[in-house]
């Protein structure tokens, strides 16, 4: 019975999740002339790959795929990696400043980004940077780190301290106790932080539209703009680059999702 | 693991380093150009008009960045803010006078009395991209507007002929909205629809004009308010798109070739798009009908060139801009674009021999038609144009205001600001 | 042992970055609150404080997106919060397939905004979407429309789309949470002969109780902040029904190019979220430390 209703559950989320998307598979798959003329049906009468040759070999789908990649990669790499200290700061230590800084961590993300686009304009054309993603790189982490720095933080919390602590008598440093014995406790922590932040840089688009002209500095959500003219928007395609777009993303999470699922499993409590 | 991870940082970050210390593979020395209505099909053809430029002038060589219609506006204040320069830029009638009054835009008024243009340019050109009598701007090409119909649709409600006057227009958006799932009208009540609002009230109005003498607005007239009662009228009675309320120019374009609603008031850069979309028998273009007065106003926009007043290559940039607006030049592309054409008689080849050209190629030649122009000189036009005007417009069909009302608070805005701007002028000439 | 450098030094990169690129930017920020400040011509003319008092006593508009923040925010929340928490209650349960249904379920979160505004305004419109036949069939609508257009439902619309794309967020968070908490907690319970509505309550609520609350926090702070489904879905419209504080921070400032006074609501936002904060920080203080 219980069962039951969970996979009745699972079912419900699944068509509410793909709904949408498989509608824009269709519509990838749709020739322009019937996109309109056919009316709403479940499955074009007629199918064509044409959208997808045109992203894949005529446009720069390709070239945002890659930049959009190195963007997100190494963001997530980078903003993982810093906010952990950070996390590990806050949670195990209690010392003037902790709340300020708390604080100043949550204000930064209580003000509109659009009134700070135009300083950080001038701040990456300061240290030329603007107009490449190098630029970007180094403003997706700074906008992605306290909130992975909060969820650091908040895994740690979690991860007992006792361990850490015995550790430490056993002889380990701190560095060693947290590298043996805390890090892997917090592995689904760290596996979270990760698919956050590389989803996250992978699907910004403010900053990117903002900060990159050239088309060779585009990521993927910022190229896809290319899609929409004044007066059209070239749906096929543009469904055809989303559809594709989810297949490294998927990647990423079913792979990210082990660190998720087994972290405590595989660490366990061996002390 | 930890100090693999940190030495993964410090390396990233030097490599972040080198690239801010590399150049780039843009050469200050170029002249920089940036478009704004950008597609890729017509980034293609400025390219090559700028090869040719290149090739006519050895040593000059140009660099283009193409920014997307929807967010250029934000962007280029962005890359302005930031203290970087674009040389020439294109500028659309809605911003001039923002960036003018900004003091950005270069004066163009003693480059062109050195240059010969041709006898045949339109004798309007060089004021329509004018500020208090200086040419800040040439218009590259002019987009007007005319009503594109749906043949097929038309032809299935019985209907001979496209609306001639306001009257025929409201019957026949009347008479196809009988057919089931089809309105009459494409309505155009998201970003960008105000120039409908402005062409229906001054056509009821009989006068393009938008201000008397002393500045008060031409909206507080009945017309006015006529004008915009018809507009609600055929909205609440269902016969433009319930969600049409909302349209921008995407869905009124995409609402007109999938047959959802069957005249657009449109301009013929949308064309384009359009054939793409619909077999060419299918539609075809009729002036916008005419007022009461047997007069009609249909808006005459434009975009042109301009140079930035930070610029340090004003004399190559201007070269650039004569070059762009050639003849030759210009006849490749106001036909490429879809634009009515800067020069006299282009139009006529454009535009004839088409049913789809044949509502531009009348509204140009017929004196029945007049152009509306915005009032672009004033300052906060652009802002009142994109929000006011849309928010309260879309109150008014919704019921929460009545025309009068809205066609009041329209004329108050405008008159404040055009009677500030008298003032202004009439104190510059003290 | 501890010294009082340590702390600092794990903080030392973060601060470094938050301090360069986020700070400094957001101060300067705040200052164009006591400008006449205009972008395009970069001409700065201090006005003191008279861009807030505009904001306190004419216009409407404020008030009015205020509220439409509250209904977006909170609706969005809570839908997003309870699927959320349900389907990762689910996910931990564990059933066959699992491999393969959890990353699926992880699309949304991955789709670029302005995107998910894109396919939710076509899968809305009668034209091109089969929602509105849908809400017909089952009795919503009278007839198939676009609820996008009419001003008394038009905020669902993207509603419905945040909810898509942030059930994800809270599924991964709160499953995260799920999974560090040791089983052998649950098997000592099961020992005692706690039912599992009991274990759920007393074991698992408290443990995940820190991450709920920052969870809650940040997202609540990000939706309200969070202007790109709503510009792509309506741009605030039909007649400001979903204009939210966002939007209209934008409008103000790209639109009108006023960043003087875009800056004065963007304080006023960013005041009423501290206050929330404030709040729930509370809480949160109360919460770890009583279980």
């Amino acid at each position: 019975m219980l069962n039951k209703s969970k996979y009745a559950f699972i079912m419900g989320f699944l068509i509410f999740t793909l709904f949408p998307v498989l509608w824009m598979l269709k519509i990838s798959l749709t020739p322009d002339r019937l996109l309109f003329s056919e009316g709403i049906t479940a499955w074009p009468s007629e199918i064509t790959f044409q959208h997808y040759y045109s992203v894949l070999v005529e446009g720069s789908i390709p070239d945002y795929f890659l930049n959009s990649f190195i963007v997100s990669f190494s963001t997530a790499a980078m903003v993982t990696v810093i906010a952990c200290l950070a996390g590990y700061g806050l949670s195990r230590f209690s010392f003037k400043g902790r709340t300020a800084i708390m604080t100043i961590l949550l204000i930064t993300q209580m003000f509109p980004i659009v009134m700070i686009i135009a300083p950080i304009y001038n701040v990456l054309t300061y240290i030329n940077l603007v107009d490449h993603i190098a630029g970007l790189v180094l403003v997706y982490t700074a906008f992605n780190l306290p909130f992975a720095c909060f969820l650091m933080q908040s895994f740690f919390d979690g991860s007992p301290v006792e361990l850490e602590e015995a550790a430490m008598i056993d002889g380990y440093t701190r560095f060693q106790a947290l590298e043996k014995v805390t890090l892997p406790l917090c592995l689904p922590g760290i596996g979270a932080t990760l698919g956050f932040v590389f989803t996250a840089a992978w699907s910004e688009l403010l900053f990117a539209l903002m900060f990159i002209n050239r088309q060779s500095q585009m990521t993927f959500p910022a190229g896809i703009m290319n899609f929409v003219t004044k007066f059209s928007v070239d749906w096929g395609q543009m469904a055809a680059a989303m559809i594709l777009a989810l297949i490294p993303v998927c990647i990423f999470f079913s792979y990210i999702q082990k660190f998720i699922v087994q972290g405590l499993t595989a660490g366990a409590l061996k002390g | 693991m930890i100090k693999s991870a940190l030495i993964f940082v410090i390396v990233t970050l030097c490599f972040i380093g080198i690239e801010a210390i590399k150049d780039r593979d843009r050469d200050p020395n170029n002249l920089l150009i940036v478009e704004v209505n950008t597609s890729a099909d017509r980034t293609g053809l400025l390219r090559a008009q700028l090869d040719e430029f290149e090739a006519d002038n050895p040593g000059l060589n140009v660099d283009v960045i193409s920014l997307s219609w929807g967010q250029a506006f934000e962007k280029l204040s962005m890359m302005i803010a930031g203290g970087q320069f674009p040389d020439v830029i294109e500028m659309p009638d809605f911003w001039l006078s923002r960036y003018v009054s900004a003091g950005q835009i270069a004066d163009l008024t003693p480059y062109l009395a050195d240059v010969e243009f041709d006898d045949d340019l339109e004798e309007n050109t060089f004021s329509y991209g004018s500020v208090n009598d200086r040419v800040y701007t040439v218009p590259y090409g002019y987009y007007l507007r005319a009503m594109l119909y749906n043949k097929k649709i038309f032809q299935e409600a019985g209907i001979k002929k496209p609306p001639l006057t306001m009257d025929e227009f409201y019957e026949t958006a009347a008479t196809i909205s009988e057919l089931p799932g089809v309105s009459g009208y494409c309505h155009h009540g998201g970003r960008g629809g105000a120039v409908f609002y402005y062409w229906i009230m001054t056509t009821m109005n009989g006068s393009n004009a938008f201000f008397d003498e002393e500045g008060n607005s031409a909206f507080y007239n009945q017309g006015a308010i006529d004008g915009l009662t018809f507009i609600r009228d055929l909205y609440k009675n269902g016969y433009a798109p319930q969600d049409s309320l909302n349209w921008g120019l995407n869905e009124t374009v995409s609402g007109f070739y999938s047959g959802t609603c069957a005249m657009l008031h449109q301009t013929p850069d949308a064309l384009n798009g359009i054939s793409k979309r619909m077999n060419d028998g299918d539609y075809a273009s009729a002036p916008m009908p005419l007022g009461p007065s047997g007069k009609s106003f249909p808006h005459l926009g434009y975009i042109g060139w301009s140079i930035m007043e930070g610029s340090k290559k004003k004399d190559a940039a201007f070269k650039l801009v004569r070059h762009l607006l050639k003849r030759d030049q210009h006849e490749t592309w106001a036909r490429r674009g879809g634009l009515v054409p800067i020069y006299k008689g282009l139009a006529s080849d454009i535009f004839a021999g088409s049913d789809v050209g044949a509502g531009w190629l009348q509204t140009t030649e017929d004196d029945r038609w007049d152009y509306m122009i915005n009032p672009n000189y004033l300052s906060d036009i652009a802002e009142f144009d994109s929000i006011q005007v849309i928010q309260s417009g879309q109150a008014m069909m919704l019921g929460e205001k009545t025309p009068e009302e809205t066609a009041r608070a329209w004329a108050d805005f405008l008159s404040t600001s055009q009677k500030k701007r008298l003032k202004e002028q009439g104190e510059a000439n003290d | 042992m501890i010294s009082i450098r340590e702390p600092w030094l794990y903080l030392a990169p973060t601060l470094l970055f938050i301090f360069l690129l986020v700070l400094v930017p957001l101060i300067t920020g705040i200052t164009y609150a006591f400008y006449d400040f205009d972008l395009i011509s970069g001409t700065k003319e201090f006005v003191g404080l008279d861009q807030f008092t505009r904001i306190l006593s004419e216009d409407a508009l404020f008030t009015k997106s205020l509220l439409n923040t509250l209904f977006w925010t909170s609706a969005s929340l809570f839908f997003q919060f309870t699927l959320g928490l349900l389907l990762a209650l689910i996910l931990n349960s564990g059933f066959r397939g699992i491999q393969l249904v959890q990353p699926v379920l992880f699309i949304p979160w991955a789709v670029p905004s302005f995107l998910i505004g894109l396919m939710w305004v076509w899968m809305f419109n009668p034209v091109t979407g089969p929602l509105p036949y849908i809400f017909e069939a089952i009795g919503i609508l009278n007839e198939p429309e676009n609820i996008l257009s009419d001003p008394d439902l038009a905020m669902w619309g993207p509603i419905v789309a945040n909810i898509w794309f942030g059930i994800p967020f809270f599924t991964i968070m709160l499953l995260a949470a799920l999974r560090s908490i040791p089983n052998d907690i649950y098997e000592a319970t099961s020992i005692d002969g706690i039912s599992g509505l009991q274990a759920f309550r007393h074991i698992t609520v408290p443990l995940i109780a820190p991450t709920i609350i920052i969870t809650l926090l940040i997202r609540a702070i990000w939706i309200s902040n969070f202007a790109e489904i709503i510009i792509v879905m309506t741009n605030g419209g039909p007649a400001n029904s979903t204009q939210i504080v966002a939007t209209y921070i934008y409008d103000t400032a790209y639109q009108k190019m006023d960043f003087g006074y875009a800056s004065v609501i963007s304080i006023a936002l960013l005041s009423l979220l501290m206050i929330y904060g404030l709040i729930l920080g509370r809480i949160r203080q109360k919460m770890t430390t009583y279980f």
